[in-house]
């Protein structure tokens, strides 16, 4: 520990005057510990979490799980999930589409004004209740067609949740291009669209693939808007107009069914073991893309 | 084609296009694309500035401006060129020559309009919204700013270096092919045309190893020298250097600087920097330009030993800048 050094001249000392070395040493320690204490806190829930749920549905997972329907009190997931997959397959489709060119649009050709109203109204539409787009759905696409819930319904409605985060992403990673590259494009001679398909669209790639990614991980778990759309079934759907079930459903139709009914309760925990296992793939895909990117661009946005 | 161009004179005569009859399209020197249909400002007939259209006698070589008839033939010439931000001129009245296989540096205060000079010479001022530009602007005899002048020809045969390396998020082979692949060039001549230009530039020596590494790989200077090559490889005639030097190191620097006297045997080659060292080591004719006027430009060697202006003199003495 520091202590005065008789020997030194006055103002030549550099070290603590004796008590602050202990307080400062101390409210290191202290800092450490809270930060320490906040972090577990976080963690906890979630491991908590995965193992009460792989403890009730990991004893009886087997190949049935996954490849039998749900019928009476027994069977398996798997109209649920190729409804998940079906009704996820359209919403990215359709999100990715609309989302990908309102990005482009907003980022490249609007007017700053426009951009801005557009970009507003981005954010007003990722905060809409998603049980209100789902009602919106069910208006639109339920009575009004006369088509009664049906599977297209819901990857529409689900679509139409996912569009804005696909949208901002996507308008972000082109505003993120650096404005170097553009006048370098055009001063070899590209024309805009040509800076836009070799120069600007790689760059953007990442950003945009990831916030792809995400909004599925986000729509995976949205449940109203379905149930609102999509309806349920325990069959496949042999076409897009009939309704479907799907994991989430599944949760929400079995969770408080009593114990002596309780392969249902079981099936609602797979359910709910599958979506996590589906989050955590879109989500670990998401890091290994943009740490991947992130190597091949160092240096670019120096 | 040469007739669209010939209806859309401004108001200098100019001499009828030399197009070798051997030369490919795209290799020619003539910018005009009979589809381009775009209007640019610069077609308005009245220039803004007061004084009056040259007498037709002002033609390239002829003009005060340039020196005498030992010069190499002039191949940007520009004529009573005004830049407009608003109300306020960024260039007055600028008028010069650029010849060909000369060097010819541009000096100046920062924010006198160096930049916003060359930066009209290929029309990337177009990019900079709320610029007007008025004025003439000929590359060999052809208004640049012709209705039928088609600008990714222009900057192509007119290339540019800029400020900062811009190399593009590609290998080093695909930079240098970026323009190639725009105009559809075959694999054989892309690989050719590559190794030539990456030699030209000076980097093949040291890069010939792996030309598919990423371009952003490489060091500051070689970043630089990529961005020469790339413009050497669509075959400009032309090329315009924004402070090339200014984001480089000494040695990085002398290897440019040797670079542009390899280029000026071919190329006419045009150096904005405000390194008046620079300008005195590279240039074979300076420009001085100052708050938008052009104030002097001569022989390099007689700007800075015997400017006529007094304002070139203090600028170059440094009791200024
Ligand atoms: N797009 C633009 N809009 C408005 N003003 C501009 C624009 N570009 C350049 N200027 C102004 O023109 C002047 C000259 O700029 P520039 O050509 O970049 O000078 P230099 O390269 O000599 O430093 C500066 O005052 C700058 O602010
Ligand atoms: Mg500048």
């Amino acid at each position: 520990m520091a202590v005065a050094n008789p020997t030194l001249a006055f103002g030549e000392d550099l070290s603590y005057a004796r008590g602050r070395l202990l307080v400062r040493l101390g409210v290191d320690r202290v800092i450490g510990w809270v930060l320490l204490l906040a972090f577990v806190i976080v963690l906890f829930p979630l491991v908590d979490m995965l193992g009460w749920i792989a403890e009730r549905a990991l004893p009886t997972f087997t190949w049935a799980t996954l490849a039998d329907n749900q019928i009476g009190t027994g069977g398996g997931l798997h109209s649920m999930i190729l409804g998940t997959l079906l009704i996820l397959g359209l919403s990215t489709g359709i999100a990715t589409a609309i989302g990908v060119l309102a990005g482009l649009y907003t980022a490249e050709f609007a007017p700053r004004r426009v951009a801005e109203v557009g970009r507003l109204g981005g954010y007003l539409l990722a905060g809409v209740p998603a049980i209100v787009l789902g009602y919106f759905g069910f208006y639109l696409l339920v009575l009004y067609t006369g088509w009664n819930y049906n599977t297209l319904a819901g990857g529409i409605t689900l679509g139409i949740f996912m569009v804005p985060f696909i949208f901002r992403t996507t308008d972000l990673a082109f505003t993120n291009v650096p404005h170097d590259q553009k006048e370098a494009a055009l001063a070899m001679g590209s024309s805009r669209w040509q800076y836009l398909y070799r120069v600007a669209f790689p760059i953007a790639m990442p950003t945009m693939l990831s916030g792809v990614f995400l909004a599925m991980a986000l729509g995976l778990g949205e449940t109203a808007p379905l149930l609102l759309t999509a309806g349920w079934s325990n069959t496949v759907p042999t076409n897009l107009l009939e309704p479907t079930g799907y994991l989430t459903g599944c949760i929400w139709n079995f969770y408080d069914f009593p114990s002596t009914f309780g392969h249902y309760q079981t099936l609602a925990f797979q359910a709910a073991f599958l979506l996590i296992v589906i989050v955590v793939i879109l989500n670990v895909s998401v890091q290994v893309i943009a740490e991947h990117y992130r190597r091949k661009l160092r240096g670019l946005f120096a | 084609m040469t007739a669209a161009l010939e209806d859309e004179l401004s108001y200098l005569p100019r001499p009828p296009l030399p197009i070798p009859a051997s030369a490919k399209p795209r290799d020619a020197e003539d910018l005009g694309k009979s589809s381009f249909s775009g209007v640019h400002p610069m077609s308005s007939p009245s220039p803004p500035s007061p004084t009056a259209p040259p007498s037709p006698s002002l033609g390239a070589g002829s003009s005060p401006w340039a020196s005498p008839a030992t010069r190499p033939p002039s191949v940007i010439t520009v004529r009573e060129l005004w830049v407009w931000a608003g109300k306020k001129a960024i260039l007055s009245d600028i008028n010069l020559d650029f010849a060909e296989r000369e060097v010819t540096a541009i000096i100046g205060p920062s924010g006198c309009g160096k930049t916003t000079l060359i930066r009209t010479l290929n029309r990337m001022t177009e990019v900079s919204p709320g610029l007007k530009v008025r004025g003439s602007i000929q590359y060999k005899g052809q208004d640049i700013y012709g209705r039928a002048v088609n600008p990714v020809l222009l900057r192509q045969r007119v290339g540019m270096v800029f400020q900062r390396p811009t190399v593009f998020p590609l290998s080093v082979f695909e930079n240098v092919a970026f323009g190639l692949r725009l105009n559809r060039e075959s694999r054989d001549v892309v690989e050719t045309k590559v190794v030539d230009s990456l030699k030209r530039a000076g980097l093949y020596e040291e890069l010939k190893d792996n030309l598919h590494r990423s371009a952003l790989t490489l060091s500051g200077g070689q970043q630089q020298r990529l961005c020469i090559a790339r413009a050497l490889a669509v075959n400009p005639r032309v090329l315009l250097l924004d402070e090339p030097t200014s984001s480089l190191d000494p040695s990085a620097t002398q290897k440019v600087e040797d670079l542009l006297f390899e280029l000026k045997r071919e190329y006419a080659v045009i150096i904005v920097t405000h390194n008046m060292q620079q300008a005195a080591r590279v240039a074979d004719r300076t420009a001085f330009l100052y708050q938008g006027k052009l104030i002097e430009v001569d022989e390099t060697k007689r700007l800075f030993e015997n400017p006529r202006e007094k304002l070139t003199e203090s600028y170059v003495t440094g009791r200024f800048g």
